[in-house]
């Protein structure tokens, strides 16, 4: 790892928590940094107070929600970018978090009301994970070619999966009653709004397989940038690789769609800057993604919470706000990234 | 002993037969040169040396091996191939290409490094370590590519056998380049290190290298010295072409000049 990336990933630790406590701080109730340790304390020490409430009950896991979500789309926009060989390959650009969104209404249909708490949000997970697994494995299929990737293919795809993937969804909602209706609109919507203790749990859990997997594959990523024959004469599993990158992938995308719906950009935007800052070598792209990506994301739902208070913009738009004017100015950009 | 050896190996990796009934010999520290019309299968026969394609029928055997049968790093240690094309398009420095050729080896970093500098210094890529090979042009690609693929197989105690593929390895570099590639591929061959090289320069071939393979349409037409394989009737019914044959100057090998 070169020494700048080493300074980038330093201060954006130092950034990690202050951005948090900024957050804790702002909302509805605006708290200064000791009112949230002074709440914090008074919580711990079973005394009712109105900061300790505010700040245990709904911005705490809020926050660390965005932080969760946040760096697992990150992370795993920078491998897919890495396994795509491409800097556009965007989980909500082609097609997965659409896959996996239709994966999780399915779910929800069938299903009905019956569940609740963890279980609910585990099968959600995993409807949205297969949903998106199986996206992953057609757009590569489609785009995949012995000279690497097609930009034009992928998102042709993506656009294929993405108009198939609502036009089933549609479809559902037509035949669902109004109950079931209102759960998958609610849930559609997304939003880190219903953070609690099992949401961030699972988030927890999904953050630390998905962290702990990535990076492992990093020097891989980086000698499959080269091109696949290359990295196989380079001594690389790929085939192994490539489906084991996929599967993490989807487990990190379906899940962050069951829990916080579909966020757009943070995939493709963060890994993005930092791979402008850092360079594209994944030993220090990963982490410095997944620290960017929390950054992100709790400031965008920060923002989220506090620009039309007190009504709440999904986070959604926040980040596409964001996103979107980037998109552009890469696609116009795109000779930059040796895309045709 | 032979260090590589191929027996009627024959190769259809997309159904159509892209190779048939290819049979040579290589042995240690020795230079073949592949030559053909395009789509002969050239490249086709290089990825099956280096254990990239798999053969429908024969054997390629590397020190008495099936080159696929090797495990995988010991593999990428005794074989290191130069590509046509790269399809690297992300920001890497110079010198982060290059390193990734260490990537089979657990010699330490210092002694990497060390490699690094050595080959760097062979492909004047030194003055390119701090550039974005993105910015790069193809001829000082080529060159930084190069020096990934003789990372790869630099020291001789890396591998008992050594053998380096190149395909087409002067394309875009200019003469002063090209005489650096002479160099260093004669300085891995007396080391030990064979190599298999498709070329397109005919009078390149027949000075570096031992033997000749000719291929067309994916069947070896000729094979030998490169005196015995360059005559005026084979340059006519392979390459189409009316060719007078000399002797070089200096090296007494042959030299082609095409009408």
């Amino acid at each position: 790892m070169n020494s700048s990336a080493k300074k980038v990933i330093l201060l954006l630790c130092c950034l990690l928590p202050l951005s948090a406590i900024i957050a804790i701080g702002s909302g509805a109730v605006s708290l200064s940094a000791s009112a949230i340790f002074k709440g914090m304390q008074s919580w711990w020490h079973n005394e009712p107070s109105q900061a300790g409430l505010i700040i245990m009950q709904i911005r705490l896991p809020r926050v660390l929600l965005a932080g969760l979500v946040g760096a697992i789309l990150a992370t795993s926009g920078a491998a897919m970018q890495g396994l795509f060989r491409n800097p556009l390959a965007d989980p909500s650009l082609i097609g997965v978090t659409a896959g996996a969104s239709l994966g999780a209404s399915l779910v929800i249909v069938s299903v009905g009301m019956g569940l609740q708490g963890f279980s609910a949000i585990t099968l959600v997970s995993a409807g949205a994970f297969v949903g998106g697994l199986l996206a992953v494995i057609l757009v590569y299929r489609l785009a995949s070619s012995a000279n690497g990737t097609s930009v034009a293919t992928m998102l042709l795809a993506g656009i294929a999966i993405t108009a198939l993937t609502g036009a089933i969804g549609n479809l559902l909602e037509f035949h669902a009653d109004s109950e079931v209706l209102r759960r998958i609109s609610l849930w559609r919507m997304g939003g880190l709004d219903g953070a609690d203790l099992t949401r961030l749990a699972f988030a927890a859990v999904i953050c630390l397989f998905v962290l702990g997997t990535l990076p492992l594959f990093a020097v891989q990523l980086n000698a499959l940038l080269l091109g696949e024959s290359e990295a196989r004469y380079l001594g690389i599993n790929v085939e192994r690789s490539k489906a084991l990158l996929v599967v993490i992938v989807a487990i990190g995308v379906g899940a962050s769609v069951a829990l916080a719906g579909s966020i757009a950009f943070v995939g493709l935007v963060v890994p993005h800057i930092m791979r402008m800052i850092t360079g594209p070598d994944h030993r220090s792209l990963l982490p410095a993604s997944a620290l960017a990506g929390a950054l992100l994301l709790i400031v965008a739902d920060m923002l989220a919470r506090v620009v039309i208070a007190p009504t709440e913009l999904p986070v959604g738009i926040v980040t596409a706000l964001i996103g979107v004017p980037f998109f552009i100015s890469l696609l116009r950009q795109r000779s930059h990234y040796g895309m045709q | 002993m032979a260090l590589l050896s191929v027996h009627n190996a024959s190769a259809a990796p997309w159904g159509k037969p892209l190779l048939s009934d290819i049979n040579f010999t290589l042995s240690a520290g020795s230079i073949l040169s592949i030559l053909g019309p395009n789509g002969a299968g050239k490249s086709t026969l290089l990825h099956s040396l280096a254990g990239g394609i798999a053969l429908s029928e024969g054997q390629i055997l590397l020190q008495d091996r099936p080159v696929l049968e090797w495990p995988r790093l010991a593999r990428a240690r005794a074989i290191a191939m130069l590509s046509q094309q790269s399809t690297l398009n992300f920001p890497f420095l110079v010198e982060e290409v290059i390193q990734l050729g260490r990537h089979p080896h657990q010699s330490g970093q210092a002694e990497d490094q060390r490699v690094i500098e050595e080959v760097m210094q062979l492909t004047d890529t030194l003055s390119l370590r701090q550039r974005l090979y993105t910015q790069l042009s193809g001829g000082e690609r080529q060159r930084v590519q190069l020096a990934r693929v003789l990372a790869q197989l630099w020291r001789a105690q890396d591998s008992d056998v050594r053998l380096l593929l190149l395909d087409e390895p002067t394309t875009g570099l200019d003469l002063e380049h090209q005489q650096l590639l002479i160099n260093s591929v004669r300085q891995l061959s007396a080391q030990g290190c064979a190599v298999v090289m498709v070329a397109h320069d005919f009078n390149l071939a027949a000075r570096l290298s031992q033997h000749i393979l000719v291929l067309e349409a994916g069947h070896q037409s000729y094979y030998g010295r490169p005196a015995e394989v360059f005559s005026e009737s084979m340059f006519r019914d392979v390459f189409k072409v009316e060719v007078v044959l000399g002797k070089h100057p200096v090296q007494g090998s042959p030299m082609v000049v095409q009408l």
